[in-house]
């Protein structure tokens, strides 16, 4: 593992709730407002990804190569999750299954 | 019906800003756009809520097409940029609806904001203010009135940037401190940036003080007088009683000087002699051709070395 990749991993793990959910969406390729529906529908209209902070996120998230831009459909730009990007959402899940893990023992 | 307001928000008040649209909106009118720096274009609708949100994003304004197409699949009407602020409105929408879901990505904003809109400024005040400032406050400039004005000017301009740092920076740390209150390398940050604008402030001080500053002494001789200045900031003046055919030569010596102004004359007369040297002045002898009490006077800027008139001739007493 080289050192930038390092860092970007100590960045992003913990997630934001935002962040967490676009990469979990981008294993399969689709655009923001894509993600926003689906994310609707999972958690029963709960969350409701607000766009300031997913156009940010997905800016970000490219430029650190975690997701890629993959084509543009009637101006929705379409992404795709990264080999790194993979990564960091499984450190992610390891996290999240440990705190539940140890959620439930206690 | 239409109308238009002027309003000034500073950059980190973008939630006055939405707070100030959305009860425009309440009574009855809705924004159409804005233009720099400050007009608001209204026009009349039925009194109802919405939410009016501003992001900052100089990548979304490049992709304007889809960064648009996103907000509005989301339910947010695009209306228009200012100064790098994109506003949008959902209309029915309440007060709370927001288009950030986290403090962070709201931070990312502000950040965006410092990035393009302090950033720029700091350069700006680094390059030109502060070197312009120091240039015609304690060097070589355009000399006389003209210099004292640009030296005036560039103090007020950097005073006025530096309330700005001060405001801005202090805005941000509330942010920050609230954002990631663990995180003790933000005290440092604000620490650092205190401690370089204090010494700024006392950089700019010392220059007004040492550049306004006289150190002389005038030593007076039977023949004339000498002035030994360290640095003559003020007028000196002399008074003698001249003889037709007296001869006043005048010297310097080890003499460097921003600017220097000689004038010999009778009072309320005009001069005999009078010349503003903005480098070395040359060393000169002049006679008078009519009786009288003459004054001589030497006024300095920034004057350094030793200034010399001899009286030759018949004495003045």
């Amino acid at each position: 593992m080289n050192t930038i990749d390092a860092h970007i991993k100590k960045v992003y793990v913990p997630m934001t709730e935002t962040g967490f959910y676009i990469l979990l969406c981008l294993q399969t390729p689709n655009h923001g407002y894509g993600i926003v529906q689906k994310v609707k529908e999972m958690t029963g209209g709960e969350i409701v990804l607000a766009p300031g902070t997913m156009y940010g996120s997905l800016s970000k998230m490219e430029k650190d190569g975690l997701i890629y831009f993959v084509r543009e459909e009637e101006k929705r730009k379409i992404y795709a999750i990264t080999e790194l990007g993979n990564e960091v959402l499984n450190m992610e899940r390891k996290r999240i299954e440990r705190l539940y893990r140890n959620m439930k023992e206690v | 019906m239409k109308k238009t307001t002027l309003k000034f928000f500073t950059i980190f008040q973008y939630q006055q800003e939405e707070k100030y649209l959305s009860s425009m909106h309440e009574k009855g009118w809705k924004l159409i756009s804005v233009t720099f720096p400050g007009f608001y274009h209204f026009e009349n609708c039925e009194p109802a809520q919405a939410a009016y949100r501003l992001d900052y994003n100089q990548e979304g304004i490049q992709n304007k097409a889809e960064y648009i197409k996103f907000f509005s699949d989301c339910g947010w009407d695009y209306l228009g940029d200012m100064a790098g602020y994109s506003y949008f409105r959902k209309e029915g929408g309440d007060r709370g609806e927001e288009i950030f879901s986290d403090d962070s990505s709201r931070l990312d904003m502000m950040r965006r904001v410092f990035k393009g809109r302090i950033i720029p400024l700091v350069i700006l005040f680094l390059c030109c203010i502060l070197p312009n400032f120091f240039m015609n406050t304690y060097g070589y400039g355009a000399g006389g009135i003209l210099q004292d004005i640009l030296s005036m000017t560039f103090m007020t301009v950097a005073a006025l940037y530096l309330v700005i740092f001060s405001v801005t920076s202090y805005q941000f740390y509330q942010y920050e401190k609230k954002v990631m209150p663990e995180n003790p390398g933000i005290k440092m940050k604000y620490y650092g940036i205190t401690v370089l604008i204090l010494l700024v402030i006392i950089c700019m001080g010392a220059t007004v003080y040492f550049s306004k500053r006289s150190v002389y002494s005038v030593t007076e001789r039977a023949d004339g007088f000498m002035i030994e200045a360290e640095q003559l900031n003020e007028s000196v003046v002399m008074e003698y009683d001249f003889k037709k055919g007296d001869r006043i030569a005048f010297r310097s010596d080890d003499y460097d000087g921003a600017e220097l102004y000689i004038r010999i004359g009778e009072e309320n007369k005009d001069p005999v002699f009078y010349g503003n040297s903005y480098d070395k002045m040359g060393d000169f002898t002049i006679e008078i051709e009519e009786d009288g009490r003459y004054q001589i006077e030497c006024r300095g800027r920034r004057v350094k070395g030793i200034i010399e008139f001899s009286i030759e001739g018949k004495k003045s007493e």
